[in-house]
């Protein structure tokens, strides 16, 4: 469970990017958290980690305190979370296998455990046959998917991506959503941190909408009205094609 | 940290220590000297303790009674010497034991020697004056040269003070060498360790986002540093042990015995430990305060 309880934070050089944010995320929950550059997305996600330190309020990540934490707590915070980035962060000299079993052997998990749990999470992630390729012999969307894989090696009870179809191309972005479903429906929490307006409506989940630090929306699928103002095409786009989505994936859109 | 992660941590300071080749040899080569310098002070200065001790009477100052001093001169020069402050023993050699002990000391001069009798017997009656403190020689010289009937008062004191103002001089020399060829020791390590952080920021980056305790992330950085230090403590030793044998050899030996002590015996285990020990201790300094100044942990 997270939740944010008049989260204000503020940079050193007086930049305020978060303002009194309230919100609260149940276990098992699908959300996406959107807004344009500079809205606090990325401040959000830093603060989940404990890579900031919020100014004033209450966080509380899968019962961590993140506002009165000590430092040598983060570690194990993290450990309860898999987090995808952008730009995957995959260790370009190990392979796939080795990239899931070292997140495993950071955590100091017995040899016997890694090598039954890691085939398990690259079939997941429909990787088995790359298990001895290296990132750099994969496409955008494998080396997404051994990022997903290696976030889930340590059974973490959320998963944070952060704009995780940024760098695939938009059919690709479709296969890494439908993994992130397939992940929530195992009871992860997932918190989906994008700017695909597209995708957002597609999947018709809860959408926090962040604007200048403050959430501005946050309800099931997106504030077309709210949107309109700095993504009309995709928004328009959106509507036009909206019906006709949900029809042909009635099993993943909500 | 668990135990069953050492294992691995071990072999990523391996890598580490092979990845950066010329700074790790750079590293080596100025703990080499850092120990091979002060080693051989060490090696000078314990020889020259060897040497000392290897001199006969060095603790024995002697006092020689003018020629022609009657047995009741003799014993009130006794008394006198009996009354000295610091005297712990005396002993006397009388001129005929003296000229007995010259005969067995020099048989090259045996036939000259054998010339003399009782009556012209040179060798004075001697006082063989025993101390057991270098600080009170001094005034024991000085009390006995008071005595009226000593003709003179000879001591090896000058050797002494000389050799140990040498060994002061190579203490001093080695201590600062050490201390200044650690110093760069600790900053070439630094430097080595430096460069393997900044070649694994990212995967630093990511360990830590996968939840990697700051234990898991410094480790390897230590274990490169230990390694440098054991790696360059045996090279040492083993350059230390070949400069000595060539220093034995060139040196000789005096009536059969080796003049410098053997390094197997008399140093190996005390030097090694040293060794690994500067070696071990800079090694972990520097890569800790490295690791402390680039990884923010």
């Amino acid at each position: 469970m997270i939740e944010f309880q008049d989260v204000s934070m503020a940079y050193p050089n007086g930049t305020e990017a978060l303002d009194r944010v309230s919100l609260r995320i149940e276990d098992g929950e699908f959300v996406f958290i959107v807004g344009r550059s500079g809205a606090g997305k990325t401040t959000l996600t830093k603060l989940l980690l404990r890579e900031e330190r919020i100014t004033s309020g209450r966080l509380t990540v899968n019962n961590f305190r993140l506002d009165r934490m000590p430092a040598r707590k983060i570690p194990y915070l993290r450990r309860t979370m898999g987090v995808v980035f952008q730009d995957f962060r995959l260790f370009k000299n190990k392979t796939v296998y080795e990239n899931v079993a070292f997140a495993m052997r950071v955590v100091g998990e017995k040899v016997s455990v890694i090598r039954k749990r890691v085939p398990y999470f690259l079939n997941l992630a429909e990787l088995t046959d790359k298990a001895d390729r290296f990132p750099d012999e994969l496409s955008g969307g494998e080396q997404q998917r051994v990022a997903f894989a290696r976030a889930l090696a340590n059974n973490p009870q959320i998963i944070i991506a952060d704009e995780p179809t940024g760098n695939v191309d938009p059919e690709m972005s479709r296969d890494i959503l439908n993994l992130l479903v397939r992940i929530n429906k195992l009871g992860k929490t997932v918190i989906v941190v994008t700017h695909d307006w597209d995708l957002v409506n597609y999947y018709k989940k809860r959408v926090i909408t962040l604007e200048n630090g403050k959430i501005v929306s946050d309800r099931v699928g997106i504030n077309v009205e709210h949107v309109e103002q700095y993504e009309a095409p995709y928004v328009q786009h959106s509507r036009d094609t909206d019906s006709e989505k949900t029809e042909n994936n009635g099993g993943v859109a909500e | 940290m668990k135990i069953r992660s050492i294992p691995h941590l071990i072999s990523q300071g391996f890598i580490s220590f092979f990845r950066n080749g010329a700074m790790t040899t750079a590293s080596i080569a100025v703990l080499i000297f850092c120990m091979i310098l002060p080693g051989t002070f060490f090696l000078l200065i314990d020889n020259i303790d060897r040497f000392l001790e290897g001199i006969d009477d060095l603790y024995v100052i002697n006092a020689y009674v003018m020629n022609g001093a009657g047995e009741e001169d003799i014993r009130g020069i006794e008394e006198q010497i009996s009354k000295i402050e610091h005297v712990s023993a005396y002993t006397q050699v009388t001129s005929d034991e003296g000229l007995e002990a010259l005969k067995e000391r020099a048989p090259s001069i045996k036939e000259i020697l054998n010339r003399y009798d009782s009556e012209t017997n040179p060798v004075p009656h001697t006082f063989k004056v025993e101390f057991s403190d270098f600080d009170e020689v001094h005034s024991i010289i000085r009390d006995l040269n008071a005595i009226t009937g000593i003709d003179e008062v000879k001591s090896q004191i000058s050797v002494y003070e000389g050799a140990n103002r040498l060994k002061s001089l190579f203490r001093v020399i080695g201590i600062w060498i050490m201390v200044i060829l650690f110093v760069v020791a600790i900053l070439v390590i630094m430097n080595t360790v430096k460069l393997t952080v900044y070649s694994r920021r990212q995967e630093i980056a990511i360990m830590r986002y996968i939840g990697a305790t700051s234990a898991f992330v410094i480790a390897p950085f230590i274990v490169e540093g230990v390694i440098i230090g054991i790696v360059s403590a045996v090279i040492a030793l083993g350059i230390q042990f070949c400069l000595y044998e060539i220093t034995v050899d060139m040196v000789g030996t005096y009536g059969g015995t080796a003049i410098l002590g053997s390094f197997v015996n008399d140093y190996l285990v005390i030097i090694a430990l040293a060794f690994l020990a500067i070696g071990i201790f800079s090694g972990v300094v520097a890569s800790s305060i490295c690791v402390k100044k680039h990884l923010n942990v």
